[in-house]
């Protein structure tokens, strides 16, 4: 699929894809800019850590797997078999900082020198007040699937919002954020037309329309948590609104429609003795543009968008469930299965559904504290004709420090 | 001739000198100048927490410093808050204080100077602003400001700033030694314990450690694992204490014969518990005391605890997949309390009660009103800042050992970590790989303790010093433990005794009189090994004994 992702657009210019050599040379310029301020805030941060209670971590993965993919029904599609060795991408180091009992914050960096998380939280007695990046309140985390860099079942029906720059009130077990709207939406013909039916049209050819959007409200997130003994019950939603304005390069017509994407979940985690059991169920509409999605199998989580068609913007309506289960023998190894399914189909009459699914068997085998490897097997299976299903096994490494 | 003249006028010369001496000297005492009167104000407290009581220590540390009988008089207390409530009043000097109101004040008061300012107390740090005010405006107003990044340095600030106040309004040159309290006589240390205090007053107040003459501690018991918990109690009623210990989901029970631990009776449980800590005390008044076992699950995000008690003839559990933390606390007015603290959303957040015995299970009673980020596991109940006073200390979330009156008011938290176990409580998920999930390490018991028989009671703290500080890594990894015992020093808790260090990390400690010696021992658990990888040799603990 051919997603438009404004952010995504700004992040490739300031990586320097779009030009040569000397895009090249301002890409390790400036990356060498910026690992020097780091290690200048280090040795600040250093220098300083006697007024404040100062906790640095970190976390070094390696995935090793096999993997097997090919397109489904696809004549002419030959299954494509890779060994891939990599440094994981969510490999980190960072620190958390408690200045007093009222102001605490943290940080995090990622292995391309991204800053994952820069957060600071005040207690202010009734409840607390985040500034900053970090993981909003629509990340729930019931499984552990490793393959994927940690791909923990979140785009195939998981909840997945990310870690976004946001404004965060907690109170107990309930939070709220407000965060910058995303204002993606899906263009795509190949792949979108045959999900279609044969009255909507998608443009023949791009761009048809030049297309702007317009925000006015900031996105929300809540979550509310409630802990029972055995059991802790989750329920959240979130709510985002843009405006969408298509113009007909050669009419000169415009047509302008709201993009409004909400979600409702609800997701459960409990043990019962040296076993757990955790899952959630979703839905709601165009959540590509506050969770991750992956319809095709890919898992590159680009689906679940409003849907540029000749009759205007398509709202997308979105299902998703995951339920993970294991069992704790003891410190040293533990066992865990999941999985999971998605639905999306657009919101117009005689639409098909794209579904995807994924499932695991894995167990953590811990060598010392910190230490450990989990071997997987497991698939992620796009369904439908054309998309991909990918089946591997192999062992994700770790060391946190 | 000559020489008679001389004499004569050698005479006259003296008798003249004396006299001039004289009448100077009575002239003097007489015409000495009348005392300067200081009015110290109250000085404004910015910080997050109450240090109602250090607004206290500062008027009276300034007071007895600048105090010179016959030269200097300092306004008590009642009489300043007297006009303070009437400056309130004043369109003229109502509001925040500043000079020109300070000499309105000190005008319609009558002295000769004014001391007012701030501390400002911000996680660490510490500032003490403060201005002297001289109401005649012949003197310069003395303005002192200095900052440290402890709390306990507030004690060396006023002794410097009251210092500056003395040398340049008074012309008194008193050096900032004299200002320290009396260096103590080191008293004798009892038994195994070392002297920790009779060194020189170092920044904070805090003294400085001493080796001691203690003679050390004794071996009781060798253990192949981790002993997670110890108490100490005639379980069984046959007019003997027994040592128990719990390892994650066993107890044992032993008997002391001659210098060792015999084991007298093993119980197990189910594999997935994670015992954090243990209690004895006869809660149900039925003759035999209960044994309350605190235990996470195996997923340390719940909790499974239990109670046993023996029944004539074996261990019965009373109740089962409690899920919440017990401690047993005692009471001047009742000797033995059972506390129990509710899951909460961590085991510094839960709510704390006063249990009663109803049958075989426990009922709620009152609750306990503690500061935030309190948990029952290190909680104590006793006096600390008055013989008679009914207050708590508690190490918190953060290893801050803090003192608080009944009504859950903090009354001091300490700039020093105490606490620390390798028991620990994992936070909600918050990532997407389960191993990164946060934790939440818990702090052994506190006790309140009679060291010196003095009929003054100490209070008794574990500190466990983590490698590189706890700055490094999430897992926490102990390189040395002892057991301080502190004492109220009129601002915060002080040293006074520390066990001597052992290799390791304390996991708990009991006091009794276990070889019937008719004298105390403080029996400790000591974690000496920790099994670090599967191949690394297995984990080891000692039960220790320091006689007090």
């Amino acid at each position: 699929m051919n997603i438009i992702l404004d952010q995504v657009f700004k992040r490739s210019a300031w990586l320097g894809f779009s030009g040569g050599e000397h895009n090249v040379q301002n890409f390790k310029g400036e990356k060498m800019k910026k690992l020097m301020v780091m290690v200048a805030a280090l040795a600040m941060i250093s220098t300083s850590a006697y007024a404040a209670d100062w906790n640095f971590y970190g976390s070094a993965r390696i995935s090793t797997f096999y993997t097997q993919s090919e397109d489904i029904d696809t004549a002419g599609s030959t299954s494509d078999d890779q060994y891939a060795q990599a440094l994981q991408g969510n490999s980190r180091f960072g620190a958390t900082v408690k200045v007093s009992d009222e102001l605490t914050g943290g940080f995090e960096y990622g292995t391309g020198v991204n800053v994952r998380k820069l957060y600071g939280e005040w207690n202010f007695g009734g409840g607390k007040f985040l500034v900053g990046q970090t993981y909003t309140p629509l990340n729930w985390f019931y499984s552990n699937q490793v393959y994927g860099d940690d791909n923990d079942l979140l785009a195939q029906g998981g909840l997945y919002s990310g870690r976004e720059g946001m404004l965060q009130l907690t109170f107990g077990g309930f939070k709220i954020a407000l965060l910058a709207p995303n204002l993606s939406y899906d263009t795509d013909t190949a792949v979108t037309a045959a999900l279609l039916p044969a009255a909507i049209t998608v443009p023949a050819t791009k761009p048809l329309a030049t297309i702007s959007t317009e925000t006015t409200i900031p996105g929300i997130e809540i979550s509310y948590a409630l802990k029972l003994d055995a059991v802790t019950i989750k329920l959240g939603g979130g709510y985002q609104t843009f405006e969408g304005t298509l113009t007909d390069v050669a009419t000169k017509v415009s047509v302008s429609d709201d993009v409004d994407s909400y979600i409702l979940a609800i997701g459960a985690k409990g043990a019962f003795g040296a076993f757990y059991v955790g899952g959630n169920i979703y839905g709601g509409q165009n959540v590509g543009n506050m969770i991750g999605v992956d319809v095709d199998g890919s898992n590159e989580w680009e689906g679940g968008y409003a849907l540029v068609t000749g009759a205007g913007l398509v709202d997308n309506d979105a299902l998703g469930a995951m339920i993970a289960a294991g069992f704790t023998m003891n410190d040293m190894f533990s066992f865990e299965a999941g999985y999971s399914y998605i639905e999306t189909e657009y919101d117009v009459a005689g639409s098909t559904t794209d579904k995807a699914q994924s499932y695991y068997l894995q167990s953590t085998v811990t060598l010392a504290p910190g230490v450990f490897f989990v071997p997987e097997i497991g698939r992620i299976d796009g369904d439908e004709a054309g998309d991909n299903e990918t089946d591997y096994f192999g062992v994700k490494w770790q060391i946190n420090f | 001739m000559l020489k008679s003249s001389n004499r004569i006028k050698k005479g006259g010369l003296f008798l003249t000198a004396v006299f001039i001496l004289t009448i100077l000297t009575v002239n003097i005492g007489v015409c000495a100048a009348p005392p300067k009167r200081v009015a110290i104000f109250p000085f404004t407290m910015n910080s997050p927490q109450d240090l109602g009581f250090l607004q206290n220590g500062l008027f009276s540390m300034l007071s007895s410093r600048l105090a010179d009988p016959g030269k200097v008089d300092v306004l008590d207390r009642e009489t300043v808050e007297k006009y303070l409530a009437q400056a309130k009043k004043s369109d003229a000097t109502k509001g925040v204080l500043n000079e020109s109101k300070a000499r309105i004040l000190g005008a319609d008061m009558g002295v000769d100077y004014i001391l007012f300012g701030s501390l400002t107390h911000f996680g660490e740090s510490v500032s003490l602003d403060a201005s002297m005010v001289d109401i005649t405006g012949t003197k310069k107003t003395l303005t002192f400001f200095e900052q440290s990044n402890a709390m306990g340095d507030v004690i060396p600030l006023v002794n410097s700033f009251a210092g500056d106040i003395n040398l340049k309004v008074f012309n008194r040159n008193i050096s900032n030694e004299l200002y320290a309290q009396p260096v103590p006589q080191a008293p004798d240390a009892p038994g195994g314990l070392q002297y920790a205090g009779g060194g020189a007053v170092v920044g904070g107040g805090m003294m400085a450690m001493q080796q001691g003459g203690g003679q050390g501690f004794s071996t009781y018991l060798k253990f192949e694992g981790v002993i997670g918990a110890m108490a100490t109690g005639d379980v069984n009623k046959d007019g003997r204490r027994e040592v128990i210990t719990a390892t994650d989901s066993d107890l044992y029970i032993y008997q002391l014969e001659g210098n060792r631990l015999v084991q007298m009776e093993k119980l197990e449980f189910s594999s997935t518990n994670r015992i954090v800590s243990l209690d004895i005390a006869d809660i149900n008044k039925n003759g035999y005391p209960e044994i309350f076992v605190t235990s996470l699950t195996i997923h340390r995000e719940g909790l499974q605890s239990f109670v046993l008690e023996y029944d004539g003839t074996r261990y019965v559990t009373l109740d089962e997949g409690e899920s919440g933390y017990y401690r047993v606390v005692k009471t001047p007015e009742n000797p033995t309390v059972l506390l129990r603290q509710d899951r909460g959303r961590s085991p510094f957040n839960g709510r704390i009660y006063a249990m009663m015995p109803q049958g075989n299970t426990y009922t709620e009673g009152n609750r306990i009103q503690v500061p935030r980020y309190t948990s029952v596991l290190s909680l104590a109940r006793g006096p600390v800042t008055a013989s008679d006073a009914d207050e708590y200390v508690m190490i918190n979330e953060y290893g801050r050992l803090v003192v608080a009156n009944n009504a859950g008011r903090t009354d001091s938290e300490s700039t020093e970590k105490f606490g620390l176990t390798a028991h620990y409580w994992f936070m909600p998920r918050n990532d997407t790989d389960a191993s990164y999930q946060e934790r939440l390490y818990l702090h052994p018991r506190i006790n309140f303790y009679d060291i010196g028989s003095d009929g003054k009671k100490e209070v008794l703290v574990v500190k466990n010093n983590e490698f590189g500080g706890g700055a490094l890594g999430r897992y926490k990894r102990f390189k040395d433990a002892h057991i301080e015992i502190l004492a109220w020093n009129g601002i915060a808790m002080a040293p006074v005794f520390q066990t001597s260090t052992v290799q390791g990390w304390i996991s708990d400690f009991s006091i009794a009189d276990m070889d019937g010696d008719g004298v105390d021992e403080l029996i400790v658990s000591v974690v000496t090994q920790s099994k670090r990888s599967i191949l690394s040799k297995p984990s080891a603990s000692n039960i220790i004994s320091y006689k007090l």
